[in-house]
């Protein structure tokens, strides 16, 4: 499956994991089936006023992701996800590469 | 005529100060209006019978999910985040709280009835009289997250008549108080002689100069030492129209709801000055 | 169609943020301005240790006064965007003055022009415009503070006066302390809240872990009371009441006393109405240094805070 993960920075699976859900520096899509990055993209949104988690969860949802790896998302975008059936994975310790072995089990479809 | 009364700071006395003018307005035909949305307290002092209470309401969007095609240019036209569609499960969700009721998302919808905009009650407007004095409220719904819309309803639907306008605006220096002085005529400044009250008096002289307005302070709770509002009031031009004592009589009364006019009716001819002086300039 | 917000409240069952930080903020709000908020925050910021200050209050910013910032690092703080004519565009159509619902268009001298104060940035005009004529500009509204206290680090903001996006404004000082707890390991972050019930007022509580809301025993001041409540219990923040001025009014203190008993909030302490906290005041200086009866009640107000986030 396809899952996002919000991080700090652009370093590949030693990305750091940010703090932040929708405000997050950068989105990185990870493909569990293929063992492989997809894209590692600048957070857009991150800077806009109100209701920033609901453009990343509508980003989430537009790259076919099933899971979200992070911080916290906010009510909102969390009701958004909840909707769209992605599974909410709220962790944001360590690096991507870390975070993938630990949710090894809940990434299984 | 419209005189607006306003201040930086919380707490300064701006209801002290405009239900006072409008229990001395008494040759006047006064309208006591309070723009204090979120926490409107004139009808403590004036104790108003209310005769209407209509609910203010504004237009919000409503998606039938039946005949949407989730093709999504209503959420990405929404500068505000308020609707999220989600394609894959076939669902419309809108977040009222972060709607400004703007009308774009009904303008660029491509298919008819999927989005049909409806009313929905943000607050409500309360009209009455408290003796001579006609009596305008607006109150805001809690957990609703602006009063501008409002306070923007009253002042356009409701303030259209001849009268004297006594409109107690909320403090700060925000776009619920802008919306309050933009119309007014004169602007009653209320502060405090204390470094707080200055600091907020210095952002509402900048409002005020901003928008061009006519304005006067009244230094509340003066102790009749300090002097940082008289030399400041000399820098921006701007006259000290009044100054009332610090007394725990005063405060006392207050928080009885007992108006200062009435607990110390003396100050009734220098309110009902104040109201000539303003009606008088060119 | 769902509404997001109702959603919200019929399930609010993920995770509270609160478990995922290692620090507790606390919020000093109080609905009727004038109280005693950044009186008291000052207070607590002197006897509370390890902690991170933020004045909330971006609309009218006073902590600054009393805390005495140096090393200010300032960042200019965008707002949302603006609809903007070109003139040498525009053709006279008049058809964004008839579809603006704000009222923001003006016609005058010939021209067309947005008026800034009234613009909602929604952007319908800059759709509808046939001659593309319109576009929308972001706007510098204020600037935030980062800078060092004898207290430690401490937030700050000033918005532009007459600007909007106050609630965004307070969400990035929010933001700064946070950002700066986590980097210094700050158990602590104390929040100097705006004054009323509003968006800047939701913004400084969401997710907080203790809210203390100040009030004053007079008629406005228990009704103001009531609608702040109202909003820390719709977004379900822990609260506890202070009383300040308690002596001016014995009957209304009784009034607060029963309501906080009706709705199960603490009182964590009442405070006298004093003459040498004015005197403090007004010489810029911390109140609770040299007034006995505030210093207690603040010692008290710290003793609560600890056995509610334990």
């Amino acid at each position: 499956m396809k899952v996002l993960i919000a991080v700090e920075n652009n370093a590949g699976l030693d990305s750091i994991l940010d703090k932040r859900f929708g405000r997050a520096g950068y989105f990185l899509v990870y493909d569990t089936d293929e063992n492989k990055i997809l894209t590692i993209q600048e957070n857009q949104f991150k800077n806009d006023g109100h209701g920033v988690g609901i453009k990343t969860a509508t980003f989430v949802i537009e790259n076919g992701c099933q899971a979200v790896i992070g911080a916290q998302p906010g009510p909102k975008a969390a009701a958004i996800l909840v909707q769209a059936n992605v599974k909410m994975i709220v962790d944001d310790k360590g690096t991507v590469k870390e975070a993938l072995e630990r949710h090894k089990q809940e990434l299984t479809v | 005529m419209y005189i607006a009364v306003a201040s930086g700071k919380g707490g300064t006395g701006k209801t002290l100060v405009s239900t006072s003018l409008a229990l001395s307005a008494k040759e006047y035909r006064c309208t006591y209006v309070d723009l204090d949305v979120e926490e409107p307290n004139g009808a403590i002092f004036l104790a108003p019978e209310i005769r209407e209470e209509i609910p203010f309401t504004l237009q919000v969007p409503e998606i039938d999910e039946n005949i949407c095609t989730f093709c999504e240019t209503c959420a990405k036209s929404c500068l505000f985040n308020a609707i999220s569609i989600i394609p894959p499960v076939k669902k419309a969700m809108f977040f009222p709280d972060l709607c400004h009721s703007c009308g774009v998302c009904a303008y660029v919808c491509p298919v008819d009835g999927a989005l049909k905009e409806v009313a929905r009650e943000i607050g409500k407007i309360r009209i009455g009289r408290s003796g001579n004095i006609t009596f305008i409220e607006g109150r805001l719904q809690v957990g609703q997250l602006s009063g501008v819309p409002l306070i923007k309803g009253i002042i356009n639907d409701y303030m259209d008549m001849e009268s004297l306008f006594i409109v107690d605006s909320s403090p700060g220096t925000s776009c619920p108080v802008v919306e309050s002085l933009k119309k007014s005529d004169y602007v009653i400044l209320v502060t405090e002689p204390n470094p707080f009250g200055l600091n907020d008096l210095k952002l509402t002289v900048e409002l005020v100069k901003e928008l061009g307005k006519d304005a006067g302070i009244i230094v509340n709770k003066d102790d009749g030492k300090s002097t940082i509002i008289d030399e400041f009031s000399r820098e921006v031009n701007i006259p000290v129209i009044l100054e009332i004592p610090y007394s725990i009589d005063i405060q006392k009364a207050y928080s009885n709801g007992i108006p200062l006019v009435v607990s110390m009716p003396e100050t009734a001819e220098k309110f009902k000055a104040i109201i000539k002086m303003i009606s008088r300039r060119p | 169609m769902l509404h997001g917000g109702s959603f919200f409240k019929k399930r609010p069952h993920w995770p509270p943020e609160a478990k995922m930080k290692n620090f507790k903020e606390i919020v000093i709000i109080s609905g009727k301005g004038g109280t005693g908020k950044t009186t008291i925050t000052a207070s607590l910021a002197d006897i509370i240790p390890d902690k991170i200050v933020a004045d909330a209050d971006v609309d009218a910013a006073n902590l600054y006064i009393l805390l005495k910032p140096g090393n200010i690092r300032d960042k200019d703080f965008t707002g949302k965007s603006k609809a903007e004519i070109n003139k040498d565009l525009c053709t006279n159509c008049n058809l964004c003055r008839e579809l603006c619902r704000f009222h923001a268009v003006e016609f005058n001298n010939g021209h067309y022009r947005v008026d800034p104060y009234s613009c909602e940035g929604c952007g319908l005009c800059k759709i509808a415009c046939p001659a593309q004529a319109i576009e929308m500009k972001d706007q510098v509204v204020g600037k935030w503070f980062v800078s060092d206290t004898e207290f430690g680090n401490f937030v700050y903001a000033r918005l532009i006066p007459g600007a909007e996006n106050s609630g965004s404004l307070v969400t990035m000082v929010r933001f700064q302390a946070k950002m700066a707890a986590v980097k210094k390991d700050i158990k602590t972050i104390l929040i100097d809240g705006p004054p009323g019930i509003g968006c800047p007022v939701t913004a400084s509580i969401t997710g907080v872990d203790l809210a203390i809301i100040v009030t004053e025993p007079t008629y406005s001041g228990i009704s103001d009371l009531e609608r702040v409540f109202d909003l820390t219990t719709h977004f379900k923040v822990k609260s506890g009441i202070v009383i300040n001025r308690f002596d001016i009014n014995p009957g209304n203190t009784k009034k607060v006393e029963s309501f906080a008993k009706e709705n199960g909030v603490p009182v964590f302490a009442k405070i006298p109405h004093s003459q040498c906290i004015m005197e403090e005041i007004a010489k810029s200086s911390l109140p609770s240094r040299k007034c006995k009866p505030l210093a207690r009640a603040i010692e008290k107000i710290y003793e609560q805070i600890k056995n509610e986030l334990l």
